[in-house]
Order: C-alpha cells, then sequence, then structure tokens
C-alpha cells in the first residue's frame, strides 16, 4: 500500500538545462543539491519525499533536457522518467527570459498526451527588460496551469504546491496542436500502428518521432526493412517540424507576452524627440525584418539607440561585460590573472595566517595539555604517542587547512554561479577543439578543483563518448582540494611556504592534462573525430547569500566527515604498523624496522630515480592511494618531514609533483570505474602512475642535471652539455621525420612515395 | 553563406540548416529554423567558435556545426 502511494504522488520536475529546477527542488524539499549558473550541472535523478499539506509528495529533480529526442546520456534519463507513467504530476519549468525555447519542450509533452503543470521561474527578471507576461492568457493558450514563481521566495513555491495537489486530483486533456494536422501523421501512424502497440508506445508520439528520426523510438518499434524503407522519406520533415512548433509557439508568446507601459512610453519619447526608430515587433524572430524603418542617421539618433539596446538587454545571455572578458586580447589574460588572484587570495593573504595561527591553537590548546594529562595519569608510553602524534598531529596537520580548502570552493562557487564558466568554456574552445575535448569539458575539469571523485560524475553531460572517456582520465590531473594539504606542509618546509610554488603546481596538473590530450589525438585509435559544441550561454548573475552559506557549510561537513573517518581510520592504522614491528613491539626509535617501515622499504628503491627513496616517503605516497590528504597526515605523524628527503629541495619538489599527477584516491578510482567501466579504471590508474614517475623522473633528473651545469661543470661544461643537447635534438627531428615519412621511401632523399620509383 | 562567415554583431536570416552532421536536430531544438534572424556576438579569441543570439537567447556554436547553417544577410537599412 505504501508503496503503491509513494508512486502515486511523485511529482517530477522537467525543463530545459539551466532554468532552475534544482533550484526549486531544494526550495521544496530543503535539499542541498549542487547548482551552478551553467548548462548541464544536474546529471543524474534525484527524489526526496516531502510532506505538504498532509501529503506525502516524491519530488524528482530530473537533468535539464531540450527535447524528448535526446542528445547526450543523462537527457536519458529525463526522457525514461517522462515516458514511463509511475509520477501523478509533471511540473514543467520555464525561464521567462526563454519563454519560446523553453515552450518548446512543453509543446513535445502535450504531443505525448502530457498535461504538465508550467512553472515560469525567474519572473522576477522579466521587470528588468520591461516586458511582462498576461499569465491568465497563457493558461488559456496552452491548456494548462500557469505558475510564474522566483524560486528565491517561498510564497511562490506554496502557490506552485497548491497547483500541484489540485492538477494531481482532477483530469485533464492536452489542447488541440494545429500544426500536427499539417503533417502527415495519419500515414506513418497506420504503418507503424502494430509496431507501437507492441513496444507499449503512444502511436501518435512515435509517429512524430519516426520524423525526428528518434534512433530510440525506431529500435524501439522493431521495425521491418520494408516499413524502414517506406517510413524513410518522412524524415525530410524534420525541419518542417521545428519550424512548426516554433511558430506556433510564437503566435502564443507574441500574444502574450507585452510590453509595459513605462517601456512603451520610453521608447515614443526616443523616438519623437531624439529620432530613434520605433521597434514594430520586438520579437525579432518572425520576418518583419523585411520592413525597413526609418534610417538613423543622426549621431545623436545612434547614441540614443545604443543607450536603448543596452537598456533592454534584448539579447539574454550577452552583456556589456563580455564585450572585456571575452575580447580578443584581453580573455586569457583576464582568465589567468583571475585564477592568480583567486590563489593568492586562498593560500597567502587569508590561507597563511589563519593556517598559521589555527596551527598555533592546536599546538599549544589541544596537543600540549592532552598529551600533558595524559603523561601525568600514567598512562603507557605508546598511547600518548599514538593520541599526540598518530592522532592529533596527523588531523591536525589536515584541519588547519579547512579555511584554505573552503576559501577556494567558495571562489570555484563563485565563478560557477556568475556564469563566468561558461564563458571560459566558451573562450578556451579553440583549445579544446585541437586537443579532442569538448568545451564542456571545461566544467568537469574545473569542478576537478574541488573533487575528482564527484567531478568526474558530471562528465556524463557530453554527447561524444571518446571525448567524455578522455575527459574523465583527465580531470584526476586537475588538483583536487585533497592535494592542497600536501603541497602546503611541503611547500611549507623546503619551499617557505610560496603561493606561487601552489599555484605553479596548478598550472602543471592542467599542462600535463592537456599535454596527455594533444599526444592521445596523435593516435588514430584515440582520436575523438569532430566532436560537437553547442553550449547555452547564461547570463551574469550574482550568487544569494544562502546559497554562500549552503556551500560553505556543505563543503565544511564533507570535509569533517572525511577526517573523522577515513583520515582518522587511516592515521590509526598508519602510525601503529610504522610504531610496531612485526614482533608486535612498540619501537618507536627504529621505525624502520617497523611493520610499514619493512614493507615501504621494499617499494622504496622504485622510486630512488625520482629523488625520494626513503620508505617514510613512500608510506606516504601508499596512504595517500585512499584518500590523498593521508599523504601529508601520514609524514606529519612518522616525525621530521625534512629527513625523508634527502635529496633536498629537488625531491621535495619531485615528491609534490608525483603526488599532484598519481591516483587520486580510491573514490576517484571507483567513480571512473562507474563512468567507464573497470577496464578503464585500471588504464587510469595505469595512466596515472605511469605519468607521475615520468613527469617526476624528468622533474628531478633534470633539475640535477641543470644544477650540476650551473654550479659545477663551469663554462667547459655548458659548452659540451649544448653540443649534446644539439645532437639529441638533432637525431629526435631525424626519428620524427622518419615516422612521419613512414611508407615513404627511405632509401634516398627524394621524396617519392615508394621504392619502385626511387632514383 | 553561412554563419561563421558573419562577422562580430552581423545579424542575418537562416534559409536553411544542413541535414547533415550529427548536431542537425539539436540545431532545430535550439530553433535554428528558416526564418529565424540571428546575430553573431563574438568570435571566440582563438577562433573556431561563435556566440550567436538567436529567439531572444545566446548560444556558443562549434565551426563544424556553425557551416551547417545556411543565412542570408539583412538588407542595408533595416533594423540593426
Amino acid at each position: 500500500m505504501s508503496e503503491n502511494r509513494r508512486a502515486n504522488d511523485k511529482i517530477i520536475l522537467v525543463g530545459n538545462a539551466n532554468v532552475g529546477k534544482t533550484t526549486l527542488y531544494n526550495f521544496l524539499t530543503h535539499s542541498f543539491e549542487h547548482i551552478g549558473n551553467w548548462h548541464g550541472v544536474t546529471v543524474s535523478a534525484v527524489e526526496k519525499k516531502i510532506l505538504y499539506k498532509h501529503n506525502e509528495l516524491v519530488i524528482e529533480d530530473l537533468p535539464g533536457i531540450y527535447s524528448l529526442t535526446i542528445y547526450s546520456g543523462e537527457e536519458a534519463v529525463s526522457r525514461d522518467s517522462i515516458l514511463s507513467s509511475d509520477y501523478k504530476c509533471l511540473v514543467n519549468i520555464c525561464e521567462v527570459n526563454n519563454i519560446p525555447r523553453n515552450l518548446y519542450l512543453t509543446m513535445q509533452l502535450l504531443e505525448l498526451g502530457i498535461v504538465p503543470v508550467l512553472c515560469v521561474n525567474m519572473v522576477d527578471e522579466l521587470k528588468k527588460i520591461g516586458k511582462s507576461i498576461n499569465y491568465r492568457l497563457l493558461e488559456k493558450r496552452l491548456g494548462m496551469p500557469v505558475i510564474p514563481v522566483s524560486a528565491k521566495y517561498h510564497s511562490d513555491v506554496h502557490l506552485l504546491l497548491d497547483t500541484v495537489l489540485e492538477h494531481m486530483r482532477s483530469q485533464h486533456s492536452p489542447i488541440d496542436l494545429p500544426y500536427l494536422k499539417v503533417l502527415p501523421l495519419d500515414d506513418i501512424m497506420t504503418i507503424i500502428c502494430k509496431n507501437a502497440d507492441a513496444a507499449g508506445l503512444k502511436t501518435r508520439y512515435a509517429a512524430i518521432k519516426i520524423i525526428e528520426n528518434d534512433s530510440f523510438v525506431i529500435d524501439k518499434l522493431a521495425l521491418s526493412d520494408e516499413q524502414k524503407q517506406v517510413l524513410t522519406p518522412y524524415g525530410a520533415l524534420q525541419a518542417e517540424l521545428a519550424r512548426l512548433r516554433y511558430d506556433f509557439i510564437c503566435s502564443i508568446t507574441d500574444e502574450v507576452i507585452i510590453r509595459n507601459v513605462s517601456e512603451e512610453h520610453h521608447e515614443m519619447h526616443e523616438h519623437a524627440v531624439h529620432g530613434v526608430p520605433l521597434e514594430t515587433n520586438f520579437d525579432e524572430n518572425t520576418d518583419a525584418g523585411g520592413q525597413a524603418t526609418t534610417d538613423i542617421n543622426s549621431k545623436r539618433a545612434l547614441k540614443h539607440k545604443k543607450h536603448h539596446d543596452k537598456h533592454r538587454g534584448r539579447d539574454h545571455g550577452y552583456s556589456v561585460l563580455d564585450k572585456v572578458l571575452l575580447n580578443k586580447y584581453l580573455a586569457f589574460p583576464i582568465l589567468f590573472l583571475l585564477f592568480a588572484l583567486i590563489f593568492y587570495l586562498t593560500f597567502f593573504v587569508i590561507g597563511k595566517p589563519v593556517t598559521g595561527g589555527m596551527e598555533y591553537a592546536i599546538d599549544n590548546w589541544i596537543y600540549a595539555p592532552i598529551v600533558g594529562a595524559l603523561e601525568n595519569a600514567g598512562v603507557t608510553g605508546w598511547v600518548v604517542a599514538l593520541v599526540g602524534d598518530g592522532i592529533i598531529n596527523g588531523l591536525g596537520g589536515i584541519i588547519i587547512f579547512l579555511p584554505q580548502v573552503v576559501l577556494l570552493f567558495l571562489f570555484l562557487a563563485f565563478l560557477e554561479d556568475s556564469g563566468y564558466l561558461s564563458r571560459v568554456a566558451f573562450m578556451t574552445d579553440g583549445v579544446f577543439r585541437k586537443l579532442g575535448l569538448s568545451g564542456r569539458s571545461v566544467f568537469t575539469m574545473l569542478m576537478g578543483f574541488g573533487c575528482s571523485a564527484t567531478a568526474v560524475l558530471t562528465a556524463r553531460n557530453m554527447e561524444d563518448p571518446r571525448v567524455r572517456r578522455k575527459t574523465v582520465l583527465l580531470t584526476p590531473f586537475m588538483s583536487c582540494s585533497a592535494r592542497l594539504p600536501v603541497y602546503t606542509v611541503v611547500a611549507g618546509t623546503f619551499f617557505g611556504g610560496s603561493w606561487i610554488i601552489i599555484f605553479g603546481l596548478y598550472l602543471m596538473g592542467i599542462a600535463v592534462a592537456l599535454l596527455l590530450a594533444w599526444i592521445s589525438e596523435r593516435f588514430k585509435k584515440l582520436r575523438s573525430g569532430a566532436p560537437n559544441f553547442i553550449m547555452e550561454i547564461p547570463p551574469y548573475r550574482l550568487p544569494t547569500f544562502s546559497r554562500v552559506l549552503i556551500l560553505l557549510w556543505k563543503n565544511v561537513k564533507m570535509f569533517l566527515i572525511r577526517i573523522g573517518t577515513i583520515i582518522f581510520a587511516l592515521n590509526i592504522i598508519v602510525w601503529l604498523l610504522s610504531n610496531f614491528s612485526f614482533g608486535f613491539k612498540y619501537i618507536p626509535d627504529d621505525m624502520g624496522s617497523s611493520m610499514l617501515g619493512i614493507i615501504s622499504s621494499l617499494l622504496a628503491p622504485v622510486f630512488i630515480p625520482l629523488g625520494f627513496g626513503s620508505w617514510q616517503a613512500t608510506t606516504g605516497l601508499i596512504a595517500g592511494f585512499v584518500a590523498k590528504e593521508a599523504v601529508s597526515s601520514t609524514l606529519e605523524a612518522l616525525g621530521d618531514i625534512q629527513s625523508f628527503f634527502p635529496g633536498g629541495v629537488l625531491a621535495a619538489f619531485s615528491y609534490v609533483v608525483f603526488v599532484l599527477l598519481y591516483v587520486p584516491c580510491l573514490a576517484a578510482v571507483s567513480s571512473i570505474a562507474k563512468e567507464l567501466g573497470g577496464k578503464w579504471a585500471w588504464v587510469s590508474i595505469a595512466l596515472h602512475i605511469g605519468t607521475a614517475y615520468i613527469i617526476s623522473l624528468i622533474v628531478f633528473q633534470g633539475g640535477t642535471f641543470f644544477r650540476w651545469l650551473f654550479t659545477e661543470a663551469g663554462t667547459g661544461g655548458i659548452i659540451s652539455a649544448c653540443i649534446v643537447a644539439a645532437v639529441l635534438i638533432t637525431v629526435v627531428i631525424i626519428i620524427v621525420r622518419a615516422v612521419k615519412r613512414r611508407g615513404a621511401c627511405t632509401g634516398c632523399a627524394c621524396n617519392c612515395k615508394n621504392n619502385k620509383n626511387c632514383r | 553563406m553561412n554563419i561563421m562567415q558573419l562577422k562580430s554583431g552581423e545579424r542575418a536570416i537562416i534559409t536553411e540548416v544542413l541535414r547533415v552532421g550529427s548536431a542537425y536536430r539539436r540545431l532545430l531544438d535550439f530553433g535554428f529554423t528558416p526564418g529565424t534572424s540571428v546575430t553573431i556576438q563574438t568570435v571566440a579569441p582563438l577562433g573556431g567558435t561563435v556566440l550567436v543570439s538567436l529567439r531572444g537567447y545566446t548560444l556558443a556554436i562549434r565551426e563544424n556545426a556553425g557551416v551547417n547553417i545556411i543565412v542570408k544577410k539583412e538588407e542595408q537599412g533595416s533594423r540593426v
């Protein structure tokens, strides 16, 4: 009974991407699902039960969808939910700035026989552009309840729920869609009706999808070759169908979207006084363009017209700010400076003093009193050491980075919410295109700065499977927040805590990812082909205060939970294994012969070429495989960090590079396995460890070589090094050219294609 | 001409969307239907991708899909 009831009262939220579905969902269910001002934030369905006026309702939030004929993986989730009829009410969410395109999906719902509740979101933004909507008329024309809301206000949300409850209790039939009569749907329906019945699809819906060449429906119908042949010509009507839908929508919106009186008045004033041409029809998508209005000849009129256009903001999304931020020459310097500023603020201006203060507080107010009290109470030596070094120092060493991590998340969230992130995707698309990635990869990779494991899941909105695979494999190279403590601890010991080193490491992660993408494009088997990139650009918006608070809380919680569970357990295990020998003897002064010391020593020689062959450093890497923060807590628990790196600064740098690039953590590996399958998870492990090893090797050996060159070798050494380098480069060039000319004749200097015509 | 041949700030009317490439249906869904007027807002700093406004909103489109959108420029002196 209860299961049945649950299914009956399900409400699904459907709509285009970035119209505020998840914001509304969070409001309805008091949840904290991730939101952002870009398209495709939500990639899987989430649901939650709520109680509203004694009704149990299950609200389900779905990924954004533009059409029932899907395009990328996450849209399938939404389509399947819409097609399954286990919900009682469908709430179709629209964005007020973009009604025609939003209604395109609504038309398809009506075609399917579903009467949704139309929720027009962000109504407060409409006023700014001087328009208003006749909602009652819209309701009448569409034959469905229309609720204007601003998801920021509770009262609106209640009104929506009331309407939904009422809507659920009555029967509705969709309005007649006049444009369907123009199409030869009857012909198609006669051909496919049996197949549609067998497949459990509505015949009219299936017929429409035949016109749209929807492979999902066509596969489901299991058409015979003969039928397919008859139906193929109907596919040519696809563009006509889209046009008919849009024309019908525009016939409605032209009627219901009206300009405010003040706006009309303003225009009349501009026209009469300054000679600005009148806007005959504010909706520019019809062929009214042919009607040429008065020429703008005076400079003054032009000036006023400019002001006029800016004032109206007629093309939603592109703003004046973009003239600067997307400027041909300024775009990249601004991007770079912005990120440098974020890092400077996070790690230097705010991070360093706060972290220092917390370190002091933990040492003096937590560590000292507790260890002192335990010693006074006569507790066994190893227990005191376990609590002091293993737990307090280990965990404290990570907790002090909380402010920096939170700050970085805040900045990332600001980029996400403001809409700048979509611009970054747009302006870097040129680079990404050459690397066989989609501009959408930017989102996943940027999320990777927060947490690799969750970022990987956002790749689901990419349509091309190869691009998606590549993005998933490369995202862990983005330095996630768990790696931060490692850099800061090691950088603090060796580089005086310089923020530039940390910024450099972040850049290095990006560079390595892009380099690998470039390399994989060189191989035919891995090449992505020509992926599409069509993405809506959202308008700039300011994040709300509550959103910032929610975000802060969410990240602090996640950080603390990680420390309290996995890191805590790991720390105790590492401490015990490194302080006890195989004979279970407590040996704090001879950790090298402890259990962990012996195990790690076996592996340690592998890292000698990279400069960090000590068993402690190796132990850190092993612990880091489970969670990256554990690298720093392990190092801190094992004693003096400086002594683990006999190779000095260079070895320490090589170590952080290795930490940056190798497998992020078990959680990320399992996310990758979930997205790409187990085989690719193994590939990712091999790829990440391999890359880390090679790059660290280059860093350490190259660095050692240069140090030798500049300190000991002298002039003779430099000259000989130059000669060696020149010879090496020549050899490489010759080999590369030979490989490039593979298949061509190698026997002679001419460029003939094969040996037959060789001179 | 196709929309990739337009300059920043230029406006044109779609005459046809070529039925090639995997993006065809998505372009139709987004409202690229014949008779719709489009404006190129800006070209990406590295080229190859444009920001195009239509029906009151803005999209980023990569070259491989953009070349399939055939347009004709609006006559001089008409609404800008």
